[in-house]
């Protein structure tokens, strides 16, 4: 009895030496499949995301409710206040409403004169919400509560009211993972928005470093161009052009707020602040037409 | 088994709160990795085994939610769960200041390997610049909650160490009774 014991326990413990090879063979097996030859095994992720996602999202609710409540409670009586205000207000405003409109229909009309109606309020749009970014310091991803099932695509772009905010990366059947513009490894055509403005070429800025920039950390963009070919001066706006391959034209990006001289000063580098800041938003636009994509060798489609 | 899916609970209803409303705790935008406070008080009460599983699991769920492959937090964490289990063998738990300890060492460590694999690797080289920006005020943040956090947590852990070891001789016993 004692004997058999005994063996059973050399036996157990023979096994338990193994445990720790096995758990690292299995974590390199894992990472080869699902790095190196590209299976994905969405189905575990997908099931896990089914947990998740209502999580998530319950949780945000219950945080726009603390926060309306907490903002709301003690300003009761000024708001009362500001609405009468504001009626008022409304009144003056719908006058002047219906004057704009007279005059917008007269800006339509010269529109159609110079074919200007490629702007994108005529994009089919669907509305998602942002349910995640990255728990972990070490890598940046936002998460839509929109996926495959929803008829979104990769290289979607996603948009706010303000400007353009990326394009869909990632697609899983109830979720889809956004890059954003500041992105390191964003590149956009875009053009200075005036009467014949130049086409430049925007790059995502975050965790861009160099000698006269220094580090870059908050979520900008960057222009880099020979200095006096481009004219381009603070203030300007920067929209999407028409030469892009998944952003339709007239989406704007952003501000230039800075331009930098770089070395000898042949070059130099404007800095622009994004219309949008996706850490403030949760809601996003997600244009749902993808645009003509030149394929190179591997499949892969470069914006 | 209850200690494993607790943990494992636990970890992902961090993770999940981590990605949303928890980010507000960051400082400086860094967040504490939470997750090996709970892979380095597992493994520290239940040993290397108990301890590299629990860590892989926790990894596995990290790398399932968020990461675009799947093994290499669970190899980090598995690895943290297994070295700190097997080192604090025959040490005593009644000091906080070897649970600490551990937590820092590791948490360098676990900094490290990100770096050289999510940064270093992909020609990123300012090694200096993520050492004071990010691995070292992640190690500071994750030790000040540890302080908080580790003497629940190993609680915890030999709570549910004990039920699970109850559970086994149990079995054990009516099968001796069979037999």
């Amino acid at each position: 009895m004692k004997r058999e014991d005994a063996e059973k326990r050399a036996i157990r413990e023979e096994r338990a030496k193994w445990r720790l090879p096995l758990g690292l063979a299995v974590c390199v097996l894992l990472l080869i499949i699902t790095g190196m030859l590209g299976l994905r095994l969405d189905f575990l992720r997908e099931a896990l995301h089914l947990v998740s996602d209502p999580i998530e999202q319950g949780m945000k609710s219950v945080q726009v409710w603390i926060h309306d409540h907490n903002e709301g409670w003690g300003t009761m009586q000024s708001v009362m206040e500001e609405n009468a205000r504001l009626r008022e207000q409304v009144e003056a405003l719908e006058e002047e409403n219906r004057a704009l409109l007279a005059e917008a229909r007269r800006a339509e009309e010269l529109e159609e004169l110079y074919a200007l109606d490629t702007y994108y309020r005529d994009y089919p749009k669907t509305g998602a919400q942002i349910i995640g970014l990255s728990p972990n310091n070490w890598y940046d991803t936002f998460i839509l509560d929109k996926g495959s099932a929803d008829g979104i695509e990769i290289y979607m772009p996603v948009i706010t009211t303000g400007g353009l905010a990326g394009h869909v990366s990632e697609v899983f059947g109830q979720y889809a993972i956004v890059t954003s513009i500041v992105d390191q490894g964003s590149v956009i055509y875009g053009q200075i928005n005036r009467p014949g403005g130049d086409l430049v070429v925007v790059e995502g800025a975050f965790g861009y470093h160099s000698n006269e920039l220094g580090e870059i950390d908050d979520s900008l963009c960057m222009i880099k161009f020979v200095t006096g070919e481009v004219d381009i001066t603070v203030g300007d706006e920067i929209v999407t052009s028409s030469l892009g391959d998944i952003y339709p034209p007239g989406l704007s990006i952003g501000i230039v707020t800075e331009i930098i001289p770089v070395g000898t000063g042949y070059e130099s580098v404007a800095i622009i602040k994004p219309s949008v800041d996706l850490e403030q938003t949760d809601m996003v636009l997600i244009i749902t037409e993808v645009r003509n994509l030149s394929e190179n060798e591997n499949g892969e489609v470069q914006p | 088994m209850i200690s494993l899916v607790l943990n494992a609970l636990i970890g992902f209803i961090v993770l999940i709160l981590q990605s949303s409303s928890l980010r507000g705790i960051a400082i400086g935008g860094i967040l504490p990795d939470l997750l090996l406070l709970l892979t380095v008080s597992a493994a520290m009460v239940q040993g290397e085994r108990r301890g590299s599983l629990i860590g892989f699991v926790l990894g596995l769920l990290e790398d399932l939610l968020f990461f675009r492959v799947l093994g290499f937090y669970a190899l980090i964490y598995m690895l943290i769960g297994f070295s700190v289990g097997y080192l604090s063998r025959n040490l005593s738990r009644s000091l906080l200041l070897l649970p600490v300890s551990f937590t820092a060492a590791s948490s360098f460590a676990a900094g490290l390997v990100q770096f050289i694999f999510l940064r270093f690797l992909k020609g990123d080289t300012r090694f200096a610049y993520y050492l004071f920006h990010l691995i070292l005020p992640e190690v500071i943040y994750t030790l000040l909650l540890g302080v908080l956090l580790l003497p629940l947590l190993i609680k915890l852990n030999e709570f549910t160490d004990h039920v699970d070891e109850v559970n086994a001789q149990k079995r054990r016993m009516s099968r001796r009774i069979r037999s």
